[in-house]
């Protein structure tokens, strides 16, 4: 054979044939190098960095400092426990409210009706438009002086609100944002989950004389509960790591009143330059997500096989 | 019989009730914004707010004159496009190969990077990204995003190439074909509907993501997101052009889905597998 090691179109063909031969390692290769490069190298940098004082832009050297900012989030900082409940906090009234309301929507959009189409494109609005954007929105319809919101309450014969300028109102009021937000989504999923529901129950029920509410509470919620804890868990994760509306509605205030522990990491990185402080924040939010993915993750392996 | 078509009527009637009530809930910002980027400044602040004037595109040309807006709206498109490239790319082989050889391991690590709360990654990133000189670049924003994407991408992608039969690459490798070329001229092309569906909802993420070039880009790359951001933070009052900007940057999002709408449906309908 006239094949030699230094033919170059040969040579090209063998890297070919060797390439097509391992692209069960090779296709996932990619990928791979850039979760390494992009999560695992992160995460030591993120941990040794919790370990330092730094301030970012100084010049001055990392001073390796122990735990000491850990010691400082738990015990000292009066802001750290309250950054964390008012991070649960928003998470679940949020959830609550999105899972109650888009529940209820979807029962009642659950029927054929002229323009279904329509009402349905119309509720995906929420869902795709830009959040910054939208939460540019919300904070002009908020604004206590010259927003439409104040109006409209004064219209109905109440009193005004301060929204999100006021210390006591800005939770409610950013939970009502990310309510109006992501409860179209909740009505997508579960409206999704009830016609694909079985019809045989719902004729025997009816058959026996159930009333409507004994309906739903033995037949519609049970039959429901995969769909349920899908969607709850996704809404659950995702409340848990809102940031944009806060940040563009309130920033954290007035008074930090609003700082979840999300803001909190940011404004002691990028404003305060506690850098090293801020990661050491992000360590325990990181580790506090992945024991909710753990708890999550094991119940989803016993409940449905995904 | 007219007391049953009665009460027929009458739930009818409450039924669209609540129905036209919850869609304005949710609609009524969209219209507000637009009724306000359309106003002059005194109409914008009369109270009661007027429905009835004479409408002005000065706020939208207030927009563009600030020069920033132009320039975000070409970095935006060409983050989106690199990225969308860039994931399916890497994506689709290694989705391919996991649909083949599936791992339970992989369904925890695509999990947890869905729940990652981006503000931790970026921290170290940030450095990262200053130390190899990709801040404010739009490779350093490509890969942010790709981070999430590609997770997201290889999850959803596994039913799809999972419903193509093994018989399809076997035939096209007795005909002589190589591995590489029947999964890019066999399989890809029957995974098409779910290359769409992740794509638009990649498109979906890319356009509209705000911490990463928040965090990750200066000057030079700063996306729409952010250049709205700042528009709100130097003039928060304004709000016929702030209105006009939040028009201009939600727009092509809305067109899009719409467009797409049998996608997006299917892919946010259930959130796990197809």
């Amino acid at each position: 054979m006239g094949r030699r090691d230094g033919d170059p179109e040969s040579f090209f063909t063998r890297v070919l044939e060797t390439f097509d031969r391992n692209i069960r390692f090779l296709f996932p290769l990619p990928a791979l190098i850039i979760a390494l490069a992009l999560f695992v190298y992160p995460l030591l940098e993120l941990f040794y960095l919790s370990l330092t004082r730094w301030s970012l832009v100084s010049q001055e050297p990392r001073t390796f400092i122990g735990l000491t900012n850990f010691a400082r989030a738990f015990f000292q900082d009066e802001h750290f426990w309250r950054a964390v409940w008012l991070m649960l906090y928003f998470a679940l009234g949020a959830l609550a409210g999105q899972f109650i309301l888009g529940f209820a929507l979807a029962m009642m959009l659950n029927r054929e009706f002229r323009g279904e189409s329509v009402v349905r494109m119309l509720l995906l609005f929420p869902i795709i438009a830009t959040p910054v954007a939208m939460s540019m929105v919300w904070a002009m319809m908020l604004n206590p002086m010259m927003g439409i919101l104040n109006y409209l309450l004064a219209v109905v014969g109440l009193p005004p609100s301060d929204w999100a300028s006021s210390p006591t109102a800005v939770m409610p009021t950013l939970i009502m944002v990310d309510i109006w937000h992501w409860t179209p989504f909740m009505m997508l999923v579960l409206l999704a989950g009830l016609k694909n529901l079985p019809k045989d129950p719902y004729e025997a029920a009816m058959i026996d004389g159930a009333s409507r509410i004994q309906v739903f509470f033995k037949i519609t919620l049970p039959l429901m509960q995969p769909y349920i804890v899908l969607v709850v868990i996704l809404r659950l994760i995702h409340n848990l790591k809102v940031f944009d509306e806060i940040f563009v509605i309130s920033g954290g205030g007035p008074m930090r009143a609003s700082e979840t522990l999300n803001l909190m990491i940011y404004h002691q990185a990028f404003t305060a330059m506690n850098y090293g402080y801020a990661c050491a924040l992000g360590l325990f939010l990181l580790l506090v997500i992945l024991a909710i993915s753990l708890a999550v993750f094991r119940y989803r392996e016993r409940s449905w096989s995904y | 019989m007219s007391v049953y078509g009665l009460k027929k009527i009458t739930a009818k009637t409450f039924f669209w009730i609540a129905c036209l009530l919850s869609i304005f809930f949710f609609i009524f910002p969209f219209l507000w914004v637009v009724l306000m980027s359309l106003k002059d400044p005194e109409a914008a602040q009369s109270m009661p707010p007027k429905l009835i004037f004479s409408p002005t595109f000065d706020n939208y040309k207030q927009v563009f004159s600030a020069g920033d807006f132009l320039n975000a709206f070409k970095n935006s498109t060409v983050v989106v496009i690199l990225t969308l490239t860039a994931n399916l790319i890497v994506s689709l082989p290694a989705a391919y190969i996991i649909a083949r050889w599936r791992q339970k391991w992989l369904s925890f690590t695509i999990l947890f990077t869905q729940m990652a709360p981006w503000i931790v990654f970026l921290l170290p990133w940030y450095i990262i990204f200053k130390r190899l000189g990709l801040y404010d670049t739009y490779i350093g924003l490509v890969l942010s995003n790709l981070t999430y994407l590609i997770p997201f991408t290889v999850w959803r992608m596994l039913g799809f190439f999972e419903d193509v039969p093994k018989e399809i690459e076997e035939a096209a490798w007795l005909d002589g074909c190589t591995h590489t070329g029947a999964f890019i001229r066999m399989v890809v092309p029957l995974v098409k509907g779910g290359i769409i569906t992740v794509s638009t909802l990649a498109f979906l993420f890319t356009w509209n993501i705000f911490i990463f070039p928040l965090v990750l880009s200066g000057y030079r790359s700063k996306t729409l997101p952010v250049t709205v951001y700042n528009f709100l933070a130097d003039n928060s009052l304004d709000f016929g052009p702030l209105s006009a900007a939040a028009v201009l940057i939600t727009l092509p999002v809305i067109v899009f889905i719409l467009i797409n709408q049998k996608y997006f449906s299917r892919g946010i309908a259930l959130g796990g597998r197809k």
